[in-house]
């Protein structure tokens, strides 16, 4: 498992305050939805801010957003891309 | 790009719910600083508290939120909506007589949410910070 993919699990469960287990989360685990982590609007923001800190790489608008936040996997696909 | 500074009447709020005074910086989209001048007229202090006055350390958020979104509508009539108050801190409780100077600068934006980074002073003091989370429509 890449360390990117690490980091974001540890910010997704200390940042959101997630109640899972990091390997509870894979690649293909969806943020949004019950069968998901059930992320919601705020906690797309929040990420954004902390994926900017920790990896110096910007979400500016929600079209970007929408398409990068759909599963860990994406998010970092999107950070390799862009860092 | 500093603009004219806007009166405070333009925040949709209206009596006994504005929490500023003035506006006395404002960067169009970037940062604000605004005034507070806490008197013991304030309706809160009567019970906040009877004998030891000192403003609701809520209010003091609300004061923040207000002029959050005076960096996002400041030229057009919009709604704030407060979604998000992270790391809040209350240092030093805010007496009557006190001039609250309120300092908030955008830390993210993803319209409609909106993230700020949000200091309160007293004599320059910091007795409040907070970030911020707007639902601006």
């Amino acid at each position: 498992m890449s360390n990117t993919i690490q980091k974001l699990k540890d910010l997704l469960i200390t940042r959101l305050k997630l109640k899972v287990d990091a390997d509870q989360i894979t690649e293909d685990t969806q943020l949004f939805g019950p069968e998901g982590l059930g992320l919601d609007s705020i906690d797309v923001l929040e990420l954004v801010v902390a994926i900017k800190k920790e990896f110096g790489v910007e979400i500016a608008d929600r079209q970007t957003a929408e398409k990068v936040f759909t599963s860990v996997g994406s998010i970092n696909k999107y950070i390799k891309e862009n860092r | 790009m500093t603009v004219s500074l806007p009166p405070i009447n333009i925040l949709p709020h209206s009596y006994p719910f504005v929490m500023l005074d003035k506006i006395v910086k404002l960067e169009q989209g970037l940062c604000i600083v605004c005034i507070k001048n806490v008197t013991i007229n304030e309706k809160y202090f009567t019970g906040h508290f009877k004998e030891n006055p000192s403003m609701p350390e809520i209010l003091i958020i609300e004061a923040m939120a207000q002029a959050s979104g005076l960096i996002i509508g400041n030229r057009k009539p919009t709604l704030a909506y407060l979604s998000g108050i992270k790391d809040a801190k209350f240092k030093i409780p805010v007496v009557p007589g006190d001039q609250l100077v309120i300092r908030s600068s955008i830390i993210q934006t993803l319209p409609p949410l909106y993230v700020f980074g949000v200091t309160a002073l007293v004599k320059e003091k910091v007795v409040s910070e907070a970030e911020i989370i707007l639902n601006i429509i």
